[in-house]
């Protein structure tokens, strides 16, 4: 008892579902069980496909000079060395460069401090403690809606503090970290259903409701007890409450399950660490389920940490990893550049070209998932050998429904690093006209990537 | 840091502690609060996993299986349990929670456990049987709320379980969404205060709430029925009670649990959870070794400090440990048993044996593919004597650093050496690597070693400017540095509080500082002077005016009363 390790999910509970799913037909022929007829049937059509969002983190940056992409003549955008793994997604991106954290004489918190920037638009005063809530958490409030999941956070690291994503500031979401974890939560359990004459719910789920009602009650007492601080802590737990009881509720209620929403193999278990093998390996295995999850509108809200802030990634064999390489290693007289902390940016840059091709190989009514989502990609540094936080490499990739356009390289000169993050909230529908703190306060949005 | 500079003055005083301790006011030794001590507000902790398993085990059975995933904790000056005090629930982690509280319901109220866990139980189950819902409910609300339980409260819970039964139509499936739902409940996901007035003006803690805070501090477990019984009767609230209590506690077999979360959380061993060897490098090392290590500084500390009664600073200079078959690979020592523990001895002159030189130590603090003088130096300074090391500086060239096969710089110490001579890099590894230099005869997995790349290692290092060689010289040095024990005291009263370092609690600190040395450093009598502090206990109201949409929302409705 003195030791608490983490228990592996026991294949019995698994089955009992990782969500609340209290009859779950695992391995049924799922498209006939799940899709009500009426949507099935050439409903591709009519299907409206909803706008998804989430963001995607790499550690580390990339090099100066060998990263940006060029534009040509015609407009096309040419890779470099380290965006070459790009190229065959390229159309599908667009390159946010020279924007910047400014910081207002705050420290420059290695690895944190840019990262933070961009998330919250507020540059931390102390060393891991962000100030406030992350953007995209209001886009996932905006876009969540009706969905089992508000968001779906994950990370191939096997680290479940590699996350950068805060409901408040010191409310950290937490991440998914193995690709069966994913498919437990989102698939194991709760999708299924049967569909064989009329749909009744669960009388188990309608008391559940009404018991987490009555949890809900303790709250007024509660916070006669509490300071100021707990209560905010208070209201962060019934936010959280609240979020699974809507999923209760969606379980009562027969589901509308888009046309495009297939169900996936059991990704079985995996070693999760920051080994390159298994990073890729495992990443891709996620995205493919993020994928399914969003065709499925289990959640139209993600983030993704391939690398963690301070890149840990290494290669097997290899006293170094990325991160160590970044300040030990020397720069090539002849290349110009640190080789092998270069090689591991290359890496990265392989893993977001999987993400956008596991959303583009995903059909989705007359197109593809990417279509009808904004993927918003960002490191913690630009020149992660200085620590650098000016121009910090951002992307976007897919178009939004329409709403953005892509293959576009934007070059700012020293912007403030927040009007990524204010365009990604305007493009959400959110009606915030100015976002961000001090100098990185900013009311003017990234035009040139609207459609 | 500002936090770091008050327990850098709080260490400094402790150093004088001898003198401190008689000054201390008649009052506070009587139990009463002092008029001078300013008591901190109430406090709502999140439950931590160790803390989960252990209260299910203890409120229900080992036997029930607790399987999900936890919240990750937050780390606040170096602890989980300062971390605690302002963490909340995300609401992908409150879904794990949720999924868990309904495995536990279900193995709770089945078939086959009915009888051991319910005191009663309808002879039908289509029929609701209110006299044993409300005796259920008040029992289990007690243990699990660690409160007494209203009438109200009862009539409540008693209410939902109706509810339930006329939904579901059977009493045990009525009975497992109870229990579930107070399994998801705040009060019980967070250790939260209950308070009621004292003496005019003040505040103090229900008698539950003492016995909570007890047991989560010398047990990180739910209080056992004998403590509910002395809290009832009041007992916890005269020095004579409250210290037969402590005295039974601390006797009690359950104390190595708590002794062991406090140095889990002391020694960050949760980073076992994430730690990563490189598979080729070190071919020997695996997750069973990695469960291993993390046991065994557990186990030699238990052994060390419980069993053995011996000093805190002789955990240094420890010659006995206890390994695997495992372990024994990475110890290059046979060990005969194939299953379980193995007591070893070394020598007195081999390196191996003390605290730093556990893989839970030199592992955890490298690198997965080398060992880091550096990460082992930090870890020193700031785990174990409380110092503060500034972060590396933003805008620093560090390509003079290390390159492992650079001919010239084949050992730690010549590349560190080089790094050194870098001005903006000089203080802080200066402050840092002589002290990590020390223990490089352990590599990235702890394992012993003579040589690197060929040349014989120097394990010569210093620190404060006392110069000594090897792990054995830095663990000597350590065992007599004021801020060893100075670290250990202030770490075990913020974890037993949970709270961040304050001025206020400065003078608290100093005496424990004082009892730790009259007591020779020995672990139980400093957790006996904590449990048996008045300011353990102390509580007073917020002094910050709540806002007014809060007060406004807080206050009772006339509808929330439930039929």
């Amino acid at each position: 008892m003195s030791i608490a390790r983490r228990n592996p999910l026991s294949r019995r509970a698994l089955l009992r579902g990782a969500f609340r799913g209290s009859a779950i037909a695992v391995g049924l022929p799922w498209l006939e069980a799940m899709v009500p007829s009426a949507l099935a049937v050439g409903a591709s059509s009519s299907y409206k496909a909803p706008l998804r969002f989430g963001t995607w983190f790499w550690g580390c940056g990339v090099t100066p000079g060998v990263w940006t992409p060029e534009q040509l003549e015609d407009g096309t955008l040419k890779m470099m060395s380290e965006s070459m793994p790009l190229d065959a997604v390229k159309q599908h991106l667009n390159f946010l460069t020279g924007f910047d954290a400014i910081l207002d004489g705050k420290p420059n918190h290695v690895h944190v401090s840019g990262t933070f920037s961009v998330r919250s638009g507020i540059a931390p005063q102390n060393f891991g403690q962000m100030e406030g809530p992350t953007f995209e958490t209001a886009i996932a409030d905006k876009l969540g809606g009706r969905t089992r999941f508000k968001t779906l956070d994950m990370t191939p690291t096997g680290n479940p503090a590699d996350a950068y994503s805060y409901r408040a500031a010191k409310v950290r979401n937490t991440p998914e970290i193995s690709p069966m974890a994913v498919y437990d939560r989102v698939f194991a359990g709760g999708l299924t259903r049967e569909t064989e004459g009329e749909f009744t719910p669960d009388p188990k789920t309608l008391s559940r409701l009404s018991v987490l009602s009555a949890v809900g009650e303790q709250r007024k007492d509660l916070e006669r007890r509490l300071g100021v601080e707990d209560r905010h802590r208070l209201d962060q737990y019934f936010t959280s409450v609240r979020e699974v009881e809507q999923q209760l509720e969606l379980e009562t209620e027969e589901p509308v399950i888009p046309p495009s929403c297939r169900m996936p193999e059991e990704p079985g278990e995996t070693d999760a660490n920051y080994d390159l093998a298994n990073i890729h390996a495992n990443h891709e295995l996620m995205a493919k389920l993020l994928a399914l999850s969003l065709a499925c509108d289990q959640t139209r809200n993600f983030n993704m940490v391939f690398s963690n802030s301070a890149s840990s990634l290494h290669r097997s064999g290899e006293a170094s990893s990325h991160h160590l390489y970044t300040h030990e290693e020397f720069t090539d007289p002849d290349a110009g550049i640190q080789v092998e902390t270069s090689k591991f940016v290359h890496e990265n840059m392989k893993g977001f070209a999987a993400f956008v091709k596991a959303l583009e190989e995903t059909p989705e009514a007359d197109g593809n998932l990417l279509d009808n989502t904004l993927v918003f990609a960002h490191s913690d540094t630009s020149w992660a050998k200085i620590h650098a936080v000016q121009g910090i490499p951002m992307m976007t990739a897919g178009r939004a429904g329409g709403r953005v356009k892509t293959g576009q390289l934007v070059s700012a000169n020293g912007d403030p690093i927040t009007r990524a993050g204010l365009t990604m909230q305007q493009l959400a529908g959110i009606g915030v006209e100015s976002w961000g703190e001090g100098s990185m306060r900013t009311s003017t949005p990234i035009t040139q990537i609207l459609a | 840091m500002k936090a770091t500079g008050i327990a850098a003055i709080a260490a400094g005083i402790a150093v004088l502690g001898a003198g401190a301790y008689f000054t201390v006011p008649q009052m506070l030794q009587e139990g009463a609060s002092s008029a001078d001590y300013e008591a901190p507000p109430p406090q709502m902790r999140r439950i931590t996993e160790a803390q989960y398993r252990n209260t299910i085990a203890d409120v229900f059975s080992p036997d029930i299986s607790v399987v999900g995933r936890f919240e990750p904790d937050v780390r606040l000056e170096g602890l989980a349990a300062v971390g605690s005090t302002s963490a909340s629930i995300s609401s992908s982690g409150y879904e794990q929670y949720y999924a868990l509280a309904g495995r536990i319901a279900d193995q709770v109220v089945s078939e086959e456990n009915w009888q051991a866990f319910m005191p009663c139980g309808p002879a039908d189950p289509a029929t609701f049987d209110e006299a044993c819902t409300q005796e259920i409910v008040g029992l289990y609300g007690e243990k699990l709320f660690r409160r007494q339980m209203t009438e109200a409260d009862i009539d409540d819970w008693t209410a939902v379980t109706a509810a339930a039964h006329e939904e579901l139509g059977h009493y045990r499936e009525a009975v497992e969404l109870a229990i579930e739902g107070m399994l998801s409940s705040p009060e019980f996901l967070f250790l939260v205060d209950s308070v009621e007035s004292g003496k005019p003006g003040s505040l103090e803690l229900t008698s539950h709430s003492k016995a909570a805070r007890l047991s989560y501090f010398l047990w990180n477990s739910a209080p056992d029925a004998e403590l509910l019984r002395a809290a009832e009767a009041g007992e916890l609230d005269t020095r004579k009670g409250l210290a037969a209590q402590v005295d039974r506690m601390i006797a009690s077999d359950h104390i190595d649990q708590g002794v062991n979360a406090f140095f889990e959380d002391f020694m960050h061993l949760d980073g076992f959870e994430t730690l990563e060897k490189d598979k080729l490098i070190y071919t020997a090392f695996n997750r069973a070794i990695a469960g291993d290590a993390r046991e065994q500084v557990l186990k030699f500390i238990d052994y060390h400090l419980l069993e053995r009664e011996a000093p805190y600073t002789d955990l240094f200079t420890a010659k006995e440990t206890f390994v695997t078959r495992p372990l024994g690979m990475i110890y290059q020592v046979p060990v005969r048993k194939t299953e379980g523990w193995e007591k070893i001895t070394f020598d007195e002159d081999d390196p191996r044996g003390g605290l730093l030189s556990h893989v839970g130590f030199t592992a955890l603090h490298s690198h997965p593919g080398r060992s880091s003088a550096t990460l082992r130096g930090i870890a020193v300074r700031q785990q174990l004597l409380c110092q503060s090391v500034a972060p590396a500086p933003a805008a620093v060239n560090f390509t003079v650093v290390q390159e492992t096969d650079n001919p010239d710089f084949k050992t730690a110490r010549a590349r560190l050496t080089q790094h050194r001579t870098d001005d903006a890099c000089k203080s802080c590894h200066e402050f840092i690597d002589p002290i990590g230099l020390a223990m490089e005869k352990f590599d990235g997995v702890g394992r012993l070693r003579m040589t690197e790349n060929g040349e014989v290692i120097d394990v010569s290092g210093s620190i404060d400017s006392i110069d000594f060689v090897g792990i054995d010289g830095l663990g000597e040095t350590l065992s007599e540095h004021p801020a060893t024990t100075a670290c250990l005291v202030e770490k075990m009263q913020k974890y037993a509080t949970g709270r961040p370092a304050r001025r206020e609690d400065t003078a608290w600190v100093n005496r424990l500082n004082a009892r730790f040395e009259k007591t020779d450093h020995r672990i139980k009598p400093l957790l006996r002077e904590i449990a048996l502090s008045p300011e353990f206990f102390a509580v007073a109201a917020e002094q910050t005016e709540p806002d007014a949409d809060q007060e406004q929302a807080s206050k009772p409705s006339k509808t929330e009363k439930k039929s």
